[in-house]
């Protein structure tokens, strides 16, 4: 119980990484307009 | 009196779960900046512009936007956002030279996953989330070594299904 709740925080942790990550390449990929252009 | 034990509760609980005070502070600060990227979309004249520019380029440019000095700014603003991530990432993990291929698929596939365009914003985040968190589950039913394969699969899945990902617009 104690292991899979420690799991799940580090697995939130990393997704708020990824998240961030994915906010950034979201960022350039839909708002400089390259996936609108094409 | 009551506050005392609840701080003790809630102390003994986190103590109990072993959450790192490293661990707290992504967790919010990945929030902080969330709502703040939020903020400056919806609130804001640049984030206006910004979605002008992604909306239509050229009739942005007609309405006074300076089309180079926005592009230039949402690469700025995403590369402070992999720079804050990257910064993240060492509070809790260890760095070696080889993280950028470790992040690359799981990004794409997030977002991907999340969609691409105005409104998505919320997608990404979301996307972010799914991949990490069926990465993370793949490992209770798959051998560690195909944990990897898992983003491929998110990828797949979604392409099939809504191409368009969660929060995107179909485009026409």
């Amino acid at each position: 119980m104690i292991g899979g709740l420690s799991s799940l925080t580090f697995f939130l942790t990393m997704a708020g990484i990824l998240a961030i990550i994915t906010l950034g390449l979201n960022l350039q990929w839909g708002y400089t307009g390259p996936v609108q252009q094409l | 009196m009551f506050q005392s034990v609840l701080d003790g509760i809630l102390t003994g609980a986190i103590r109990l779960i072993l959450i790192k005070a490293d661990q707290v502070f992504v967790l919010v600060l990945a929030l902080v900046l969330m709502l703040a990227l939020h903020l400056v979309l919806t609130r804001t004249t640049f984030g206006f512009a910004l979605r002008a520019v992604a909306e239509t380029p050229a009739l942005a440019q007609v309405a006074g936007v300076r089309l180079s000095t926005v592009i230039a700014a949402v690469w700025i603003i995403a590369g402070s956002l992999s720079a804050a991530a990257g910064t993240l990432y060492a509070l809790t993990n260890q760095l070696n030279p080889m993280i950028g291929p470790v992040f690359l698929l799981p990004v794409f596939a997030a977002t991907i996953v999340g969609g691409i365009g105005i409104g998505s914003v919320y997608g990404a985040v979301l996307g972010g989330f799914i991949v990490e968190i069926a990465s993370g589950l793949a490992l209770l039913v798959l051998p560690s070594g195909y944990a990897p394969a898992m983003p491929f699969l998110i990828i797949l899945a979604v392409l099939k299904v809504r191409p368009q990902g969660l929060f995107g617009e179909e485009q026409r």
